[in-house]
């Protein structure tokens, strides 16, 4: 167990306004069976209308609407956290966990991810978890982080044949493998101890469990993680989704602060 | 001939037609061209009783699809008892994640189906296809049969015929249901929709307001149409005639322009009703009709009434042994396909054709359903000043309120070419109208 | 009933404004057209004159074929017609299918005169289908907003015209008096300021003035 205290931020710029902005925001981290989270509160800006939604992942999402001009958007939210409660979260339904065998545009082999998966040849007892283990050494082994190598939209076979990339196309490609031996893995948003950026990771379906594992970092999720959304893959989980009118550009900054 | 008056009428019915606009759309050559959708004067005529037997089936089969797709998005037990495999689900195009969880006002998630059946030369209806996302087409017959009792009234007094224009009433009917409180509105694409004429002639007829999706707008979980005053009038129920992936690009297709952002977060919430909801193109898919039967034993305990067409799901292997031993007399099925496309013939392929599908088929053996071919009844149409028989299907519409209603008519459509057996709208052929005899 | 999107109240003025500006200018072509069969051949550049529009015609004939029917040409009576169309097909849950038939019939009245040796007569019958389309819209549309919005869609673009043709004050004043009376009653966003000052404008005959006021009454 440990108790952190966290605060994420973002600052979005617009060169010039924009107008009829809807955003869905992805990045109230709930409790489960793993962490428990304590005075989460939250400001956003402009905040003309802004409600509270469940989506179908179970995430916590702030929609809302700002219809007059605005050149800039910023998101706040605060809390505190106990992590490590347990190492995995229960997933009594089965055919609930089903969804996540299916492949995505994003997570889709094409021939590099066909070949990768050669190097696996698992005898029939191995678990699920264990699988998903060795593939998470392995890749470790053969991938390099490497940031601007890749972008948010790059795929699991795009990343795995640069083999360079950073945490999203970890997950996406672990997904993807684990995916290929028919055990459910989804793609997790959260924040990592210490000071940065949003982080991404898996978790995979074992036995009624979902288990947590970070490829970038070549670990088992136990007390520096705070999950804050999970879903099928990157698209799932963005943190910030948006439409408005107004031809502009736009420059974000995010920063992630997470205290012991 | 019974109905020479009516027949005599011909050009005079479809003038009306011309007159009120009774057009479809197609894009030709990346262009948008309105088309008179050709009325043929003779009728398809149903015996009360054979309807009351259509209609039983037809029933059932809508109340088996409601009671599927509720499931599939909640708890999954057809999956789980393995009645339905899993990846026919999962990996349908239909099915959407995002639906998870959902449960729409009154638990209805097909309110307006459009159900494709065709009658065989041995007198048995076969069930085609079940369309649930936004079926199209009653409002031709629904127009046409005004025109007919104007133009020959002295049939429609000689013959007993159920009245079909109360399919507006019941339309409404189906809306005020789930109606969250609020106005009722009917939202298009736009006019240059095939179905455009449809859509503003059912906003006429129900008194909906047609709209599209910048007239709408979702504010503190609720969604409301904007009057020229600027005021804004709460809406709950949204009859949405563009499909699931343009409807809202915060949960759907992000690139959707004629969508209302948050729109699907409200309806999550109760908080709107959608005709019809969304996902349930998970249960029309040319993978799960096969499993219709079995969803009908399966939720209802009951045998199902209508038949199904023969059909041999490759996915299994015995059927794949069949499909390759009788690949000539079958029809094939692409399921992503719709409206006439991605089926093809068994006998019309070449030599190579037919070793590179099969070779397909063998690889994705669940991208592909296989049917007999329906020896079925040809339908007299007039061509030329001469009665031919050309091939015909029937589309009945089943309507979900308090308990689902079907419509006592139908949209008959015919194809003119004597050689094909596609009948679609958007593939050439005329409309006749459907005719419930009342005794 | 009773609630208008802004978007439909936008549509309702101009297709008042269309349909009126296909009526009367067919009837001003018909006068040309009389006048050009022997008697003088380049009545169109008077034509084009009076109603202010760019004389772009090389011939009677040209004329004929380009002003009346060139659907790609945005001043002739074709794509004023189509115009109308494109905003009536919108309406019909607002105006009826009653009321839109007149228009539709009225677009398959002006197909026929493209293909006519003699356009006179199928325009004739796109007038009557005009008239019957007002006739319509005044006795079927229940929602006074609605008959009002076309109506003074009408009255903006008649008052239009008649400044253009430099008409008489009876006439206009006529005009002026039919529009005031009546746009307070519709969905639409005006100006209280302008509508003085096209009041104004009409007291003094100012025909420029007129058509630069009468363009700005209504916004949007």
């Amino acid at each position: 167990m440990k108790a952190l205290q966290f605060h994420y931020s973002m600052r979005i710029r617009f060169a010039s306004p924009v107008r009829e902005h809807h955003f869905t925001l992805r990045c109230l981290p709930g409790s489960d069976e793993r962490q428990r989270i304590q005075n989460l509160s939250y400001t956003v800006f402009p905040n003309e209308f802004v409600s509270l939604a469940q989506d179908s992942f179970e995430n916590e999402c702030i929609y809302g609407y700002s219809k007059g001009e605005h050149d800039r958007f910023e998101v706040d939210v605060r809390g505190n956290v106990t992590t490590g409660l347990s190492d995995s979260i229960s997933a009594p339904r089965e055919e609930r966990a089903a969804i996540f065998k299916y492949q995505t545009w994003l997570t889709k082999p094409g021939e590099h991810l066909l070949a990768y998966r050669k190097k696996f040849d698992f005898p029939a007892a191995v678990s699920s978890y264990d699988k998903a283990y060795r593939i998470m050494e392995q890749l470790h082994g053969d991938f390099t982080y490497e940031a601007g190598a890749t972008n948010v939209l790059t795929t699991a076979e795009e990343a795995l044949a640069l083999r360079k990339g950073v945490c999203q196309d970890y997950a996406h490609i672990m997904i993807s493998l684990c995916r290929m031996f028919l055990i459910p893995a989804r793609y997790v948003v959260g924040m990592l101890e210490g000071e940065g950026a949003s982080h991404a990771w898996v978790e995979i379906y074992d036995s009624g469990r979902w288990y947590a594992f970070d490829p970038t970092n070549f670990l088992t999720v136990k007390n520096d993680h705070i999950k804050i959304s999970n879903g099928r893959d990157y698209k799932d989980c963005m943190i910030n989704q948006g439409v408005f009118c107004g031809q502009t550009t736009q420059t974000q900054e995010v920063s992630v602060v997470v205290l012991s | 001939m019974v109905n020479m008056d009516l027949y005599n009428q011909t050009e005079t019915v479809n003038e009306l037609l011309a007159r009120y606009g009774v057009k479809f759309g197609i894009y030709k050559d990346q262009t948008f061209k309105e088309q008179l959708f050709p009325f043929d004067t003779i009728p398809r005529i149903i015996t009360n009783q054979e309807f009351l037997y259509l209609e039983k089936g037809l029933k059932q089969r809508v109340l088996a699809l409601n009671y599927f797709i509720n499931d599939i998005y909640s708890e999954k037990k057809i999956v789980k008892d393995n009645v339905v495999p899993e990846e026919f689900v999962y990996a349908s195009s239909g099915y959407l994640p995002r639906c998870e969880g959902v449960c729409p006002p009154k638990g209805i998630y097909a309110h307006i189906s459009g159900i494709d059946l065709v009658q065989g030369k041995d007198g048995e209806w076969y069930i085609l296809e079940d369309n649930l996302r936004v079926p199209s087409g009653a409002s031709y017959p629904m127009i046409a049969r005004e025109f007919c009792r104007r133009s020959s009234p002295k049939t429609f007094k000689k013959h007993h015929i159920d009245d079909n224009r109360n399919y507006a009433d019941m339309l409404r009917k189906t809306m005020d249901y789930v109606n969250t409180g609020g106005h009722t509105v009917i939202l298009t694409p736009g006019r240059y929709n095939a179905a455009y004429f449809e859509h503003s002639y059912l906003a006429e007829k129900t008194g909906a307001h047609l709209v599209t999706g910048s007239e709408l707008t979702v504010e503190n979980d609720h969604l409301y149409y904007i009057d020229y005053t600027g005021k804004k009038e709460p809406v709950g129920a949204v009859y949405r005639r563009i499909s699931d992936e343009y409807l809202d690009p915060m949960s759907f297709n992000e690139e959707s322009v004629i969508g209302i952002p948050h729109i699907y977060d409200i309806f999550r919430k109760g908080n709107v009703a959608l005709l019809n909801a969304p996902g349930n193109g998970v249960a029309d898919d040319k993978g799960i009709y096969y499993f219709v039967p079995k969803m009908i034993r399966y939720y209802l305990d009951e045998e199902p009434v209508l038949k199904n067409a023969p059909t041999y799901v490759p996915y299994y292997k015995d059927d794949m042994a069949y499909v390759l031993e009788h690949f000539d007399n079958l029809v094939l099925k692409d399921v992503a396909e719709a409206g006439g496309y991605g089926v093809v013939f068994g006998n019309s392929m070449s030599k190579e054709q037919k070793a590179d599908f099969i070779q397909l088929l063998k690889k994705e053996p669940r991208r592909f359903i296989a049917q007999e071919v329906i020896d079925f009844v040809d339908i007299d149409i007039f061509d030329e000043g001469k009665v031919v028989p050309r091939k015909a299907d029937l589309r009945a519409f089943v309507l979900m309120a308090d308990e689902p209603m079907v419509w006592r008519s139908g949209l008959t459509r015919f194809s003119r070419n004597p050689k094909s057996f596609i009948v679609n709208s958007s593939q050439g052929g005329g409309f006749k109208d459907t005719w419930v005899l009342s005794q | 009933m009773g609630i208008i999107s802004v978007e439909n109240s936008d549509r309702l003025f101009w297709l008042g404004r269309y349909s009126e500006r296909v009526y009367t200018t067919i009837s001003l072509f018909k006068k040309s057209f009389d006048a050009m069969i022997d008697f003088d051949e380049h009545q169109y550049e008077e034509f084009c004159r009076r109603l202010d529009i760019p004389c772009i015609y090389e011939s009677k004939d040209d004329f004929i074929r380009r002003y009346c029917f060139d659907g790609e040409n945005p001043n002739s009576i074709y794509a004023n017609l189509q115009r109308a169309y494109d905003n009536a097909i919108v309406l019909r849950e607002e105006i009826g299918s009653e009321t839109l038939a007149y228009i539709q019939l009225a677009v398959y009245e002006m197909n026929r005169a493209v293909q006519s040796e003699a356009p006179l007569v199928p325009l004739q019958k796109v007038q009557d289908n005009l008239v019957a389309f007002w006739g319509q819209a005044d006795d079927s549309i229940e929602d006074q907003l609605v008959r009002n919005d076309i109506k003074i869609g009408k009255r903006v673009e008649r008052l239009d015209l008649y400044a253009r043709l430099q008409m008489n004050e009876t006439a206009m004043t006529r005009e002026i008096h039919r529009l005031a009376g009546r746009i307070e009653n519709t969905s639409l966003h005006y100006s209280k300021t302008v509508l003085k000052k096209l009041e104004e404008a009409v007291e003094k005959m100012d025909y420029r003035e007129i058509v630069t006021e009468v363009e700005a009454l209504v916004e949007g």
